[in-house]
């Protein structure tokens, strides 16, 4: 192993003076944070206007805390209660009359240019007067700090990137707790590997949702949404007992909560006025082009119906089409919907009214109306493709390189070489990984068969090693006796890592890197 | 706890172990109401298929720890007891714990029978591996525990027992009964309904 001169301090407090943002005065913000409030403003405005037309009964959306977590360490908290420790007061900054608390025991001096967007849901944080509280917690990816873009040609096309969007996000979650209140969850979340009957019939049940959903008359609709359920039927011989009831309750959760979220687009349509303008967010188009928003909609159903290897992905499109129809053939449907707490197929079921025979009849119509064999010809390829490389990973063995991501606080989203494939939480890469990089950390790997497991690590297992050789060698500065390096390099014959900080620990036959720091200092 | 017996009380039932019986009764003071369990763990379930099948494979992470165990030079006194520390660590793949155990220098407690029967299934860690790793753990008293857990997603959780007293005493009587005048029912969830 080889070291390096230490960086000189002078650099270090250059670089903190160059770089690091000055702690606000008490009643300022940092823009990133200000145009959060705003659009948090803006999407308490919409939901005054429009939350009962979007769901009867829906109001209450204001009185929820929401904490914004930053990828510099920054943690806003907006209406909470009893702030837990860490949080101080933003005085003279109320949105809606509400407090503003922020933590930056954690911050490190990472810009934060706009646009940003991160998704999250509601959890309990906090305990006020012996009651446990309930806070939409949303954590910032900040699309515009991914590797090699150009934050000067963020668009609106981007629809990601776009405010509308991180407003639209807002009102999901508000969505979800709103449910909460009104229906029992009954098992959890669906944790389920697609197989090729699944994907085939999901495929089926999507495009069927999907010419339902354009069919302008109401009986041709209602003959999709036939075939659409019994495809769903169908689709779920593949789970068992406990899946068939999580897929339900997702698509019924997601499902209703992206219904939310185009309602909102649809009603936005006529008659809206924002509050806020592009001089307090420049990503914010006041939902101008709703249409085309919408149309971001329909194009997740037709990307997730068509993924092999999504499942939970599903509801979301599913269970949003599903609830659209079921508003315009039954209007009345929502009044009591999750108080009763059934799932959408219920609802479908009872509108379609469908007879064993007429059943019997549109599942033997599904295959040529459809093209089954194609579409199961394409899934049973890529189902047997994962089911390869996940074999594959399986069976190596030899010296473990496990990389922990985990203190960055970012999921590892990586470049892969060829096509990878996911069986739960375990992203395969079978020809490897091209690169990964979070702010200054930058993994390159080699092509040979890695994964990435449990969002925060990435696996490589070296078939190579040989006993008592070193298969890696460290660039940087040791500190003292300790495993921590500053500014290292790690080569390993599968590949290669800088990080401005990182432990190495050496087990049996594992050496686990965990990486301390993702920004030089 | 005494040769035959463990008296356990909880924040909602109280456990009593007898060995003799070899039974179990989980006892609900509050709803005067008694489970019995045998003692002796039913034969581990058949690995069941379809458990293991690709629809299911990769959402549930089970850490196989590599412990290493030291003992330090450490010393305090934990409730009435002077104790040394010894340090657990124990590293997975995608996780990892580390244990702090206060053990008393000389407690008057059969400690090898009080870890058998009461440490093994009170502790969160995995109190066989450490024993394999570091077999005099088993005569040993601890008084205090500390466990810190990294798990692979969720933050970091520590977890802190402490023993504030130990007394060799006479126990008091029909302690290791069931009260009179309890109702057996059949299961855990029938205590509390």
């Amino acid at each position: 192993m080889k070291t390096t001169i230490p960086v000189k301090a002078a650099f270090l407090l250059l670089f903190l003076a160059l770089f690091t943002e000055p702690v606000p005065a008490q009643d300022t913000l940092p823009k990133y944070l200000s145009v959060q409030l705003k659009q948090l403003e803006e999407t308490w405005h919409i939901l005054d206007l429009i939350s009962t037309e979007i769901w009867p009964g829906w109001t209450g959306y204001a009185d929820l805390p929401f904490m914004f977590a930053y990828p510099n360490g920054v943690r806003m908290l907006v209406g909470h209660p009893k702030p837990p420790e860490g949080f101080s007061l933003v005085a003279g900054i109320t949105p809606r009359g509400k407090t503003v608390y922020l933590d930056r025991s954690k911050e490190i001096p990472l810009p934060m240019p706009l646009p940003l967007s991160g998704g999250g849901g509601p959890i309990p944080y906090g305990i006020a007067d012996g009651k446990s509280i309930t806070v939409i917690s949303i954590n910032i990816r900040s699309s515009s700090l991914a590797e090699g873009m150009d934050t000067n040609r963020v668009s609106r096309d981007t629809y990601s990137t776009r405010s509308e969007n991180q407003i639209l996000i807002g009102i999901h979650e508000l969505f979800h707790c709103f449910q909460k209140n009104l229906y029992q969850w009954k098992s959890g979340n669906l944790r389920f590997n697609t197989d090729e009957n699944y994907a085939t019939y999901a495929e089926i049940e999507g495009l069927a949702l999907e010419r339902a959903y354009l069919e302008a008359n109401d009986d041709s609709a209602k003959e999709y949404l036939k075939d659409c359920l019994v495809a769903k039927q169908r689709k779920r011989r593949s789970m068992n007992d406990l899946e068939r009831l999580q897929e339900s309750d997702e698509d019924v959760m997601e499902g209703t909560a992206t219904y939310a979220e185009l309602m909102t687009l649809m009603l936005l349509k006529s008659g809206y006025e924002s509050i806020i303008t592009q001089n307090d967010d420049p990503y914010f188009y006041s939902f101008k082009d709703a249409d085309s928003l919408a149309q971001f909609k329909l194009n997740s159903l037709r990307t997730n119906r068509a993924s092999t290897l999504s499942s939970i992905g599903k509801s979301y499109p599913f269970g949003c089409f599903e609830a659209m129809l079921l508003t315009r053939l039954s209007p009345g449907w929502r009044n009591g919907f999750f108080q009763k707490g059934k799932g959408l197929e219920v609802e479908l079921d009872s509108l379609l009214s469908l007879s064993l025979q007429e059943r019997e009849a549109v599942d033997s119509r599904l295959s040529s109306r459809y093209g089954y064999d194609t579409i199961y010809a394409r899934h049973a390829s890529v189902i047997g493709e994962r089911n390869k490389a996940y074999e594959t990973v399986q069976q190596r063995t030899g010296m473990s390189y496990v990389v922990n991501f985990k203190n960055t606080g970012d999921f590892v989203s990586a470049e892969s070489l060829q096509t990878s494939y996911r069986v739960g939480l375990i992203n395969i890469y079978p020809t490897g990984i091209r690169r990964v990089r979070i702010a200054d950390v930058v993994f390159e790997g080699k092509e040979t068969p890695m994964v990435i497991d449990q969002l925060y690590y990435i696996k490589w297992i070296d078939t190579e090693a040989k006993g008592s050789e070193s298969g890696y060698e460290v660039e940087g500065v040791r500190e003292g006796t300790t495993d921590i390096y500053r500014d290292a390099v790690i080569s390993t014959r599968g590949f290669r890592l800088s990080a401005p900080k990182i432990e190495i620990r050496e087990g049996k036959n594992r050496v686990k890197m965990t990486v301390l720091s993702k920004l030089k200092q | 706890m005494n040769e035959s017996s463990v008296w356990l009380k909880g924040s909602a039932y109280v456990t009593i172990e007898r060995y003799d019986l070899q039974k179990r009764w989980i006892v609900s003071p509050g709803k005067k109401r008694y489970v019995e369990v045998p003692l002796t763990p039913a034969p581990e379930k058949k690995i069941n298929n379809d458990s293991v099948a690709i629809q299911r494979a990769g959402w549930t992470y089970a850490p196989t720890y590599e412990w290493t165990v030291k003992e330090t030079d450490q010393e305090a006194v934990i409730g009435d007891q002077p104790c040394m520390l010894i340090v657990a660590e124990g590293d997975a793949d995608y996780s990892s714990e580390s244990v702090e155990l206060w053990v008393a220098k000389s407690a008057p407690v059969n400690a090898a029978l009080y870890n058998e029967r009461v440490t093994a299934g009170a502790v969160d860690f995995d109190w066989q591996d450490l024993l394999n790793v570091f077999p005099t753990l088993k005569n040993r008293f601890i008084m205090r525990f500390v466990d810190k857990r990294q798990p692979p997603i969720a933050p970091e959780t520590t977890y802190e027992t402490k023993i504030t007293k130990v007394e060799t005493a006479a126990p008091p009587p029909m302690i290791y009964e069931v009260p009179d005048g309890f109702q057996r029912v059949n299961s855990v969830q029938e205590l509390s309904n």
